[in-house]
């Protein structure tokens, strides 16, 4: 019979490995997808998901049942990708601009994972279009394109996210509000 | 009501997020304003578009790679910081407890962690070099007979001071006391089952993981004891190391074929990179689907799938020939 969560959680407190795993693998797949949604690129998903659980597993015994075990987990996975996105920068710092603008440089290189799309099922979307929305997303800034991500992507309502990026709603409202315009004026070539 | 307003509701009703008074609002105003009826279209058109472009989905492979990444990351993690938040946690129950005799004047808060280097003798393996951490094994040194100083052969170290400025006369600390335990039993001793489970998820060294589970397939436990069952079959899903997994998947054929074990061989079947442990799967399935009558949907929908989208072309076929036979029944 499967356990509950806090069964398990209780379990991996006390340092069972198999419990931890259990528990992360009722999670897992939506925190992956969340982290793919947010920076589209395979491998920076992986860092994602790994840094997740990674703290995760530091902060559970910690953890005291306050809140859900899922909204926890999903605060720690949107700080996660927040500030994922910050080392991403400072890597790519001398060619901000590019980063953003130009037609040739894509901080995940991105048009190796769309051109790889014939081996794998890493992506759905293909085509140009494609191209210019994940040129668009990666324009934005952080909580922008978290909460658009988190929206659009992968279904969250606006009090989810407020809640996992511990916000208020209205907040919530206006990175979406102001990430939606930006995509489109940017996309404005590509429908209209 | 203002534009600007109004146009963050135009938004927000397409993501289905005004409340019912909200959307009546700008129900009211659309039939008013030309302007806004204008700009709902191209959001439409926008969303339309976003919606076409698709999105970034991790395939299957892609979250075996994490997980696999994310067991080696706690491998590490666990080998690092061993003990010492499991220590501070128990420390306050038996702070003082030890031995005024020993250190006259002090009181002297140690924790004597248990951190066995064992000897496994599993059947005739041999000697296995392993180290176990039991999950809540803080000894105390009041423990009758138990005292983690006592024996010769004990190693201190990471001493921490806890208090040490002495102004009370009083020091505290902790340290981890490492000794060697040998346990030698056989599969179906409980201590035994309980380290080689240990052994085969924690174990830095995949020469050990391997050893541990072939100690399981050289003489599987009478009881099937779930745990060590669940053990092999999380390393036949996740372990990096295609040795390890390949007698994992030896190790579970040994216990009766059921749901857990049918699951884990599709599984190897569907997501196992390695295209001999994927055979390997196929032939242990076609045995079981053709001596025991157990084939069922799953392990049809499985194979159906290898037949249309496995790169290797032996195991297409093989696949194909394997629901022939199914059929055939
Ligand atoms: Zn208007």
């Amino acid at each position: 019979m499967a356990l509950d969560d806090s069964e398990l959680i209780a379990q991996a407190q006390r340092g069972d490995v198999m419990a931890f795993e259990q528990l992360v693998y009722r999670y897992d797949k939506r925190v992956l997808s969340m982290a793919m949604a947010y920076v589209s690129d395979p491998e920076d998903a992986k860092d994602l998901y790994q840094e997740v659980f990674l703290r995760v597993y530091r902060a559970l015994p910690k953890f005291e049942f306050r809140s859900q075990f899922s909204t926890w987990l999903y605060r720690i996975a949107t700080n996660v990708c927040l500030t994922h996105r910050a080392r991403q920068k400072q890597h790519a710092h001398a060619s901000l601009d590019e980063e953003f603008d130009d037609e040739n440089t894509n901080p995940h290189a991105l048009s190796d994972v769309l051109a790889s799309e014939a081996t794998s099922d890493e992506h759905t979307l293909n085509t140009e279009i494609a191209m210019q929305v994940q040129k668009a997303l990666n324009a934005l800034s952080p909580q922008q394109r978290l909460v658009f991500t988190l929206r659009h992507y992968e279904g969250y309502k606006l009090k989810d996210i407020a809640d996992m990026m511990e916000c208020a709603e209205g907040t919530v409202k206006k990175y979406l509000f102001t990430a939606t315009e930006r995509m489109r004026e940017r996309l404005k070539d590509a429908y209209q | 009501m203002n534009h600007q307003r109004i146009r963050e509701w135009l938004h927000l009703s397409l993501s289905d997020e005004l409340s019912d008074q909200e959307r009546h609002l700008v129900e009211d105003h659309l039939t008013r304003c030309e302007r806004c009826r204008l700009e709902l279209e191209q959001l439409k058109q926008l969303y339309g578009t976003l919606e076409g472009a698709g999105r970034p989905v991790p395939s299957e492979q892609l979250l075996w790679e994490a997980r696999q990444g994310l067991r080696a990351v706690l491998r590490m993690e666990r080998s690092r910081h061993s003990l010492w938040e499991r220590v501070t946690r128990t420390i306050s129950a038996w702070a003082g407890s030890l031995v005024s005799s020993r250190f006259p004047g002090y009181a002297v808060a140690a924790a004597g962690l248990a951190l066995f280097a064992v000897g496994l003798y599993a059947g005739s393996r041999g000697v296995v070099p392993a180290v176990f951490r039991p999950q809540m094994a803080v000894q105390t040194v009041s423990d009758e007979g138990s005292d983690p100083l006592a024996a010769g052969d004990v190693e201190i170290t990471n001493v921490q001071f806890l208090d040490a400025d002495a102004k009370d006369g009083q020091i505290e600390f902790i340290f981890e006391a490492i000794r060697p335990v040998h346990i030698k039993g056989d599969i179906n001793d409980p201590r035994i089952q309980k380290v080689l489970t240990y052994a085969i998820i924690n174990e830095q060294n995949p020469g050990v993981r391997l050893r541990a589970v072939n100690a399981i397939k050289s003489s599987p436990p009478q009881s099937s004891d779930s745990e060590i069952k669940a053990a092999l079959i999380t390393a036949l899903k996740t372990d990096d190391n295609p040795g390890v997994r390949n007698d994992a998947f030896a190790a579970l054929q040994k216990y009766p074929f059921d749901e857990d074990i049918k699951n884990a061989f599709l599984y190897v079947l569907t997501h196992d990179t390695n295209a001999a442990l994927r055979i390997t799967a196929i032939n242990v399935l076609q045995t079981v689907t053709g001596t025991q009558r157990r084939a069922d949907q799953d392990i049809v929908n499985v194979l159906k799938s290898r037949v249309e989208s496995d790169e290797n072309t032996y195991i297409r076929t093989r696949a194909r020939a394997v629901l022939e036979e199914i059929k055939q029944q």
